[in-house]
């Protein structure tokens, strides 16, 4: 590792009141140009994991997301730092940010950080207690829609893994890979399971991405896997063993 | 069903934030472990979305039930693994992105096997 010591990230989000979990297994993920942190932001009785990216173009800070939503831009070096929305102010708990912000800033280009899992608590967050979230999420922009993700590059990733696979758009469904009869098939089962997956897990009103695999639940003991975009499923018969690779290829094409 | 079990499969498993045991069929949370302290509703409501995507189908030729659901969303992967194809436990975990995912569904499920002889030889000393 080339840049800031983990100890060190765990300091700032300690001091601006986040609460470092030195339980939890401190490395996630690295990448150059881009700092990744997880926390959990805890408000009132809601634990919320957020995923916060910074991305780095070499010399500054070029944009700061959590969660997919945009949570401020940071200006070069003697512009103003960064902004929130309408707000004026940071709350104390995004001085955390800040302070992350300054330190990734001063970090050299393609320096790759891992940070701690954290939270911040209720407490830390007085100038917004008593908002609810659904509010806060849209004064912060954490509800709006995360990058459109390409999701036929996804399927085409896993090449040989994928037996049969089909994008819907709106009621029409067009093979991407199969026959005629596997495209039936297919059609079958995802209105059997499509409704109950969009109930449980909310989807009509959330804009953004997701990945649902059940296991040996289509034919041939393959995974059913739905990939969900912006405007369109990916409905895919997959084998097995092609999970991590499924994975890797969603992650990959979210950062795109 | 001791509590420090969990605690140990959590922190064994990289990147686990929660690992919750349930029996599906009632909407019980048996037991859980986390990283964080979850309010008793989320854990709650995380044993019910995996009754619910387990319930979702099975097997279109054997009709043998969903043995395992996989969510993936920005902020973390929730892996759901039934625990046998006859019974109605299910043990369900929250793991950080990018965590690997190809050993978690093996691990869960002998974390189940383990747990089911740990109870029948419970039952057989008693």
């Amino acid at each position: 590792m080339t840049g800031t010591p983990t100890s060190e990230l765990s300091a700032l989000l300690d001091r601006a009141g986040a609460v470092g979990n030195q339980a939890a297994p401190g490395i996630v993920l690295r990448d150059a140009g881009e700092a990744r942190a997880f926390v959990h932001g805890q408000i009132a009785a809601c634990v919320l994991p957020r995923r916060l990216d910074v991305r780095l173009d070499g010399e500054h800070i070029v944009a700061c997301h959590v969660a997919g939503g945009r949570l401020m831009q940071v200006a070069p070096a003697g512009g103003p730092l960064f902004q929130i929305g309408d707000m004026a102010d940071a709350s104390p708990a995004l001085d955390g940010i800040v302070a992350l912000a300054d330190l990734l800033d001063s970090c050299a280009p393609g320096t790759q950080l891992s940070v701690t899992f954290a939270h911040w608590v209720a407490d830390d967050m007085p100038a917004h207690a008593g908002v609810p979230f659904g509010q806060l999420a849209r004064l912060w922009g954490l509800d709006s829609p995360g990058p459109r993700l390409s999701l036929r590059s996804i399927a085409e990733a896993l090449g040989d893994a994928v037996l049969v696979s089909a994008v819907l758009e709106g009621d029409q469904l067009a093979i991407l890979k199969g026959t005629q009869a596997d495209m039936g098939r297919l059609a079958d089962l995802a209105e059997t399971v499509l409704p109950g997956i969009e109930a449980a897990l909310g989807w009509a009103d959330d804009p953004g991405p997701g990945l649902v695999l059940l296991g040996n639940n289509g034919w041939e003991g393959a995974d059913l896997v739905i990939l969900k975009g912006t405007d369109a499923l990916v409905l895919a018969l997959v084998l097995p063993a092609a999970l991590p690779d499924l994975a890797q290829a969603w992650f990959a094409a979210l950062r795109v | 069903m001791t509590r420090h079990l969990f605690d140990a499969f959590r922190t064994g498993l990289p990147g686990c934030e929660i690992v919750a045991l349930t029996d599906i069929s009632t909407g019980t949370v048996l037991a859980w472990s986390a990283a964080l302290k979850w309010p008793q509703d989320d854990v709650d409501a995380i044993c019910a979305l995996a009754g619910r995507m387990l319930d979702l189908g099975s097997d279109t030729r054997t009709g043998v039930p969903t043995p395992h659901a996989v969510i993936v969303q920005p902020t973390g992967t929730y892996v759901i693994v039934r625990a046998a194809p006859d019974r109605p436990e299910a043990l369900c975990c929250i793991l950080a992105p990018g965590a690997a995912l190809d050993t978690v569904i093996a691990t869960m499920m002998r974390f189940c096997a383990d747990l089911a002889a740990g109870a029948a030889s419970d039952k057989g000393a008693t």
